[in-house]
């Protein structure tokens, strides 16, 4: 690997992890006879963040703003339209496809759908022990059963499930599967993709839990997707708020909570529910729907629906501006 | 590190083939037409040993003998189907004939399948231009009329069972291609995919490893289904008299030289088509319970 990778340049080891830089993701729409682009959808629009070492970036938005475009971006797992992703000081997007393929080990995701994320002819065994075996990590035979057995233990299954199939699991003991499969070559970045929100409540909190035991044992890095609030909290050390394909809000996960600055953010979190039927709470309502991606509103792109907007908001697009305390924000009111 | 060693024997986990041969099973039609389906393939593969007599052999004072008439060319000295008009044991023609029968079909399935597979994986998981081509190049063979070409290198080539296989198999393949196109198309955008690709597996790895074993079910349901297309196919071509050329017996030819004769000898013509008729029928019943034993969610 160091050959291939020294032609990139690597970068001394910095506090950050993943550094994305003006990431663009447009999707073609094609129509008629000859498929011709007739306008594109902007998933993911000029996004800029950092994943410090160790940490758990949350990512939440509601669905199809964006996050999980972003994370596949980050690792090209879908090629992005502009933009750069340095990852461990390696600019992923200058890597050739063989090059990208080694690095892959290093940077796992862990998918929302526990049901069609494992193959459902392939045994726990070869689900767990593929990437290992094909990228050379651990031979094949006894020493890539014993490393299995040892990755089901440590996400809470018996190696005796070793020769089982996914469809004789739960969804709670696949998702434990799909974990373990991202463990498997011992990742610095896992991706997590909405883990929790294909599972029951009850499960949610365990398959959390388990997230969060990992990170303390092996210092993994998790990005973390979820299109609510409530999830990212505890688990989460900063979040970053997305809406129509830009990020709007990034601060630690404490002072989002305490003080949100965009009125969107503000929305979002009014909307976590309080288990506690007593407690008057402002429900912050927002009017309307998200616009279309194809065409997003000129300005800033939350004016359609902002309690707060002025009519510099319809023309003036907002960048993410440092506020102090590391708290960034995408809105006029703030710069 | 030792967490295997405790217990040595780890339990295999039933697979999906085995859940779906539980429910095949419970098909009766199904069973059926797999027992018959077996039997004719053991029929086609020991006709050496089945048959009373030489397919070839004949006995012309013997013409159109009635079933259970005593014969001087088979081994139990008896026409047990009776004899046709060169006086050649009728049995013994059918079972040779099954064996005529299945070689085009399975040959057929081999080739056309395998080109079919491979080049239908291509197209749908590359898609872009790669996709384009070979569907335009798809739509064209699947537009062709087959039986104009076969005509053609029959009168080029001669009419012999290599020629038959070429035949069938040089346009056959577009529809598999099309079918496997689809099935990766779709596979390709599951979530165990991009799992795999997220790993760094190689496109082939993930298309042989990933990809086609999710791919199995319906293929060899489509398999089990266009088995007796290809032999009806045959009888069709054979009715036109251009199917395997006589002496050699097919159940076509069998049928189609029956027909000058249906009045005085009418059995001739009828076991052949029964054979056919018996062997296509539980070709269909064996591959819509191998679609049901497979995909249970396409039952109602």
């Amino acid at each position: 690997m160091s050959v291939a990778l020294k032609e990139v340049g690597v970068v001394e080891a910095s506090p950050n992890l993943v550094e994305v830089e003006g990431l663009v993701k447009w999707f073609p729409v094609r129509a008629g006879v000859f498929r011709r682009v007739v306008g594109w959808i902007k998933a993911v629009d000029d996004v800029s963040f950092t994943i410090r070492r160790g940490e758990t970036l949350g990512l939440v938005g509601e669905s199809g703003c964006g996050k999980t475009t972003t994370a596949r971006a980050i690792l090209r797992l879908i090629e992005p339209t502009r933009g750069r992703v340095l990852f461990d000081g390696i600019d992923l997007m200058k890597l050739d496809s063989r090059q990208l393929a080694r690095m892959r080990p290093q940077m796992q995701v862990i998918f929302q759908d526990p049901y069609g994320s494992l193959n459902p002819r392939h045994t726990v065994m070869e689900i767990v022990g593929e990437a290992l075996a094909y990228h050379g990590i651990v031979k094949r035979g006894k020493a890539l059963e014993e490393r299995v057995a040892e990755l089901l233990d440590m996400v809470g299954l018996s190696p005796q499930h070793m020769r089982r199939y996914p469809h004789e699991f739960s969804g709670g003991q696949r998702q434990r599967i799909g974990i373990a499969r991202a463990l498997a070559t011992s990742p610095k970045l896992i991706v997590c993709d909405e883990p929790v929100s294909a599972l029951d409540v009850s499960i949610q909190s365990q398959i959390l839990n388990l997230l969060e035991d990992l990170q303390a044992r092996f210092g993994v890095t998790y990005l973390f997707i979820a299109h609510g609030l409530h999830v990212v909290k505890h688990i989460s050390n900063r979040v970053g708020v997305m809406y129509l394909g830009k990020l709007i809000e990034v601060a630690d996960s404490e002072e989002i909570y305490a003080e949100p600055l965009h009125p969107y953010t503000q929305a979002l979190i009014s909307a976590i529910p309080i288990p506690d039927p007593r407690r008057k709470r402002q429900r912050l309502i927002l009017q309307g729907d998200v616009p279309s991606p194809l065409n997003p509103p000129p300005g800033c792109r939350f004016w359609t629906r902002c309690p707060v907007m002025t009519d510099a908001c319809k023309e003036t697009q907002p960048v993410l501006k440092d506020v102090g305390r590391g708290h960034q924000v995408a809105c006029l009111r703030y710069s | 590190m030792r967490l295997l060693t405790r217990e040595s024997k780890i339990p295999a986990g039933r697979t999906l083939w085995a859940d779906s041969w539980r429910r095949l099973k419970r098909n009766k039609p199904a069973v059926v037409g797999l027992v018959f389906v077996l039997l004719v393939l053991f029929v086609g593969i020991f006709a050496d040993f089945l048959a009373p007599a030489s397919p070839t052999d004949q006995d012309l004072r013997a013409r159109f003998a009635r079933p259970g008439s005593p014969s001087k060319i088979t081994r139990n000295g008896t026409y047990i189907l009776g004899a046709d008009q060169f006086g050649r044991d009728i049995l013994s023609r059918i079972i040779y004939g099954a064996r005529v029968s299945l070689t085009l079909a399975i040959v057929v399935e081999v080739i056309t399948r395998i080109i079919g597979i491979t080049v239908g994986s291509v197209a749908g998981y590359y898609g872009g231009w790669i996709d384009m081509a070979i569907s335009r190049v798809l739509e064209v063979l699947m537009a062709f009329p087959d039986l104009l070409f076969y005509i053609g290198i029959r009168f080029a080539l001669g009419s012999s069972l290599p020629v038959l296989i070429l035949a069938f198999s040089a346009f056959g393949w577009a529809g598999t291609s099309r079918f496997v196109r689809g099935l990766v198309m779709q596979l390709k955008e599951s979530e165990y995919v991009e799992a795999a690709r997220a790993q760094g597996f190689s496109d082939a790895r993930i298309i042989v490893r990933h990809i086609l074993p999710n791919c199995l079910g319906p293929l060899i349901v489509s398999i089990t289904l266009s088995i007796p297309g290809t032999i009806m196919g045959e009888a069709g071509l054979a009715f036109l008299g251009l199917g395997i050329q006589p002496p050699a017996p097919s159940w076509g030819n069998m049928i189609y030289d029956s027909r000058a004769y249906l009045r005085v000898a009418p059995f001739f013509g009828i076991w052949p088509g029964v054979a056919l008729i018996v062997t296509v029928l539980a070709f269909n019943l064996f591959g819509d319970g191998l679609r049901d034993a497979l995909d249970p969610r396409l039952k109602r």
